[in-house]
């Protein structure tokens, strides 16, 4: 097993590691691993003689298991303080849960993170829907945007465009950001909650009018697109546009591909 | 059981300001409580001098303990301050019950039972790994056990019973075999590693490993024992995942009675989701331990080395033997404090001295419970005798015992 691996005790990677490593525990998610059997991909910089990061990812122990694809993305180079790590836990095309993501940064010295779950229908048509899979989190949203140590970060309407209005996106202050795990907690518990009961009837009534598979792969385009996201031209230079495509390639689609 | 030494008695979270706790350690009742002025905590002798009540059913007035049953006030030094029945008279000078030493260290609260000054006294155990909250995930629990302290920390340090007795947590029954071990020793303390077959891995550590489960040929996993006397453990495991180290204090709490505290560190799944499963996988342990210890007889170690058959993989044993034996020799064995009070208050009790009755002399006719053996308790250990039950770490005074290289 690599160093990163076992020891990512960084305040950034230890909030990201205990989110997918719980979503795996309840989920029973199975890891693919690459050949070697370590990591999925090991990535490498020519900034660094050792590995900047790594790709791990969980798929469904079998076709009844709502959440089909775990990608968890890390890159940690110390020489330019850069401590990244995301997760995307992704729920089966055609079903209408919520993808559950968490992005825990430190760079420089401050922190920052997003929380959310991306929706999976058009919210402003959708209000069964939104009442179901998003609104509960009303409170915990108001409380956490309001604590102090948290500023909001700085991410433009077009990207946010893609993602829910509940996505909660700050930079932190470390105490601040020690705080963030229950805020990760009640986004994880009401996310299990609607995975664990099936869809309500009038929730499938409500977004039949959507191809939810389709609609998925195009937001999921749009969410990871260079375009959309500067953080791919970041990744591109530290990891090279290849290792970038095929980082990028894995958020796409639930597929695994060797 | 063992005196002059600092024993772990609870967890520091567990005792909070402002209501004493009564504790039993070494046959002992002793109480403890902390002090709301500072947070500190204060241990004493749990018999008040007047009549023997428990001070621990009493309350706290300033940083004083208040006796339930006529209202003497002790402070944290176990001296009477106030007689609320006579308040213009002086108070006696045998007005004063054993205070001991306490230190926080480590998530616990350590007292020393015993009467060596400062820099006579074993050091407290190194788990300096439970404050590092950086690397480590800690759960903590607790444990009681009806067999005697030392069979268990035998138990604990005892590396070639894992196969066989954990077999599936973490010993392996196909390859029992203990390889060469490394050790580690000061005088207080024995540290022996190996490198064990594990066994298959199971459960999310098996998800994450697909195909990792080739019983017969998986890396080694580094495991070590430790024991700090006098009851103090550590059980280290390598994990492919990562590192596993379980704490462990055994409370003596008389001779057959055992209160086992642990603090479980991790460096892997260190989300508080994984806390239960933490803890049940410490519990699960304890609880195979606790079936095979308790068929171990005879209950109390035997003093005499040669009275069970050893082996090589027995050395942390044997060197935890050897050790306790000096101890004996060297009059720390806890059995000669049992004392009778003498004046009104008649109770039989075991009072470890504090090391004020050292450190102040002139002070030395002063104590109202003073080791002196009861006839009724020398009786007691008479039938016990002709039971042919009686602990052989009871026979330090016997003079002249042949003691066996
Ligand atoms: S004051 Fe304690 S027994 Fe009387
Ligand atoms: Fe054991």
């Amino acid at each position: 097993m690599s160093a990163t691996e076992a020891e990512s005790t960084s305040l950034s990677g230890g909030l990201c590691r205990r989110t997918w490593e719980r979503i795996v525990h309840e989920r029973g998610l199975v890891e693919a691993r690459s050949a070697s059997g370590r990591a999925f991909r090991t990535l490498v910089s020519p900034m660094s003689p050792d590995p900047v990061g790594e790709v791990r990812v969980f798929t469904a122990a079998d076709e009844t298991e709502p959440v089909a694809k775990l990608v968890y993305v890390g890159l940690t180079v110390r020489a330019i303080g850069l401590d990244s790590h995301m997760v995307f836990a992704f729920v089966r095309p055609d079903l209408p849960v919520p993808h559950f993501t968490l992005d825990s940064v430190q760079g420089q010295g401050s922190y920052a993170f997003h929380l959310d779950l991306i929706p999976r229908a058009d919210l402003g048509t959708h209000l069964t829907y939104l009442d179901w899979a998003h609104a509960p989190l009303t409170p915990a949203f108001e409380e956490v945007s309001q604590r102090p140590g948290l500023s909001k970060a700085a991410i433009g309407p077009r990207q946010f465009a893609m993602m829910s209005p509940w996505m909660l996106v700050h930079r932190a202050e470390e105490a601040a950001f020690t705080g963030i795990d229950d805020a990760v907690t009640t986004y994880l518990d009401h996310w299990f909650g609607l995975l664990a009961a099936p869809v309500p009837d009038a929730v499938v009534a409500d977004v039949a009018d959507t191809d939810l598979s389709l609609r998925d792969a195009r937001n999921r385009a749009n969410i990871f697109s260079p375009d959309v996201d500067h953080v791919w031209a970041q990744v591109a230079r530290l990891v090279g546009d290849e290792a970038m495509e095929d980082v990028r390639a894995q958020l796409l689609d639930n597929e695994v591909r060797a | 059981m063992f005196k002059n030494f600092w024993y772990g008695v609870e967890f520091s979270d567990d005792l909070v300001v402002g209501t004493p706790k009564r504790i039993k350690v070494l046959g002992q009742q002793l109480v403890i409580y902390r002090k709301p002025s500072d947070g500190s905590v204060v241990c004493l002798s749990d018999l008040c001098v007047h009549r023997g009540a428990a001070l621990s059913a009493g309350e706290l007035k300033g940083d004083c303990i208040v006796c339930p049953y006529h209202g003497w006030e002790y402070n944290e030094r176990g001296e009477v301050l106030k007689i609320p029945a006579h308040p213009e008279k002086g108070i006696p000078r045998k007005a004063r019950i054993d205070a001991y030493p306490v230190v926080e260290r480590h998530k616990m609260i350590w007292v020393f039972l015993g009467d060596l000054p400062e820099e006579e006294r074993p050091p407290i155990p190194d788990w300096s790994a439970v404050d590092d909250t950086e690397t480590y995930r800690a759960v903590t629990g607790t444990f009681l056990w009806k067999s005697n302290y030392e069979r268990i920390l035998e138990n604990g340090v005892d590396i070639a019973h894992t196969p066989f007795v954990h077999r599936g947590a973490f010993g392996n029954p196909e390859k029992p075999e203990v390889p060469e071990f490394e050790v580690e020793t000061s005088p207080w303390h024995c540290k022996a590693s190996v490198k064990l077959n594990p066994p298959k891995p199971k459960g999310l550590w098996a998800r994450m490993n697909p195909g990792g489960g080739d019983l017969l040929n998986r890396p080694l996993v580094p495991v070590s024992t430790t024991w700090w006397l006098p009851n103090a453990i550590l059980l280290e495991v390598d994990l492919p995942m990562g590192k596993l180290k379980i704490f462990d204090i055994n409370i003596p709490i008389d001779e057959e009675t055992t209160l086992v505290k642990f603090i479980a560190l991790r460096t892997f799944f260190k989300g508080r989701w994984a806390d239960k499963d933490a803890r049940r996988r410490v519990f699960k342990v304890l609880k195979q331990d606790e079936a095979v210890v308790d068929t171990v007889r005879p209950e109390l170690l035997p003093y005499d080395l040669s009275d069970e058959l050893h082996v090589r993989s027995d050395y942390n044993q044997v060197m935890y033997r050897r050790r306790r034996r000096e101890l004996i020799e060297a009059g720390w064995s806890v059995e000669g404090n049992t004392i009778v009070g003498e004046g009104p208050a008649r109770v039989e009790a075991r009072v470890v001295p504090s090391p004020v009755r050292r450190e102040v002399p002139e002070l030395a006719s002063a104590w109202n419970f003073k080791e002196v053996r009861s006839k009724e308790l020398l009786g007691q250990r008479a039938e016990r005798e002709e039971r042919g039950d009686l602990p052989r770490t009871d026979t330090v005074e016997a003079p002249g015992e042949e003691v066996p290289a």
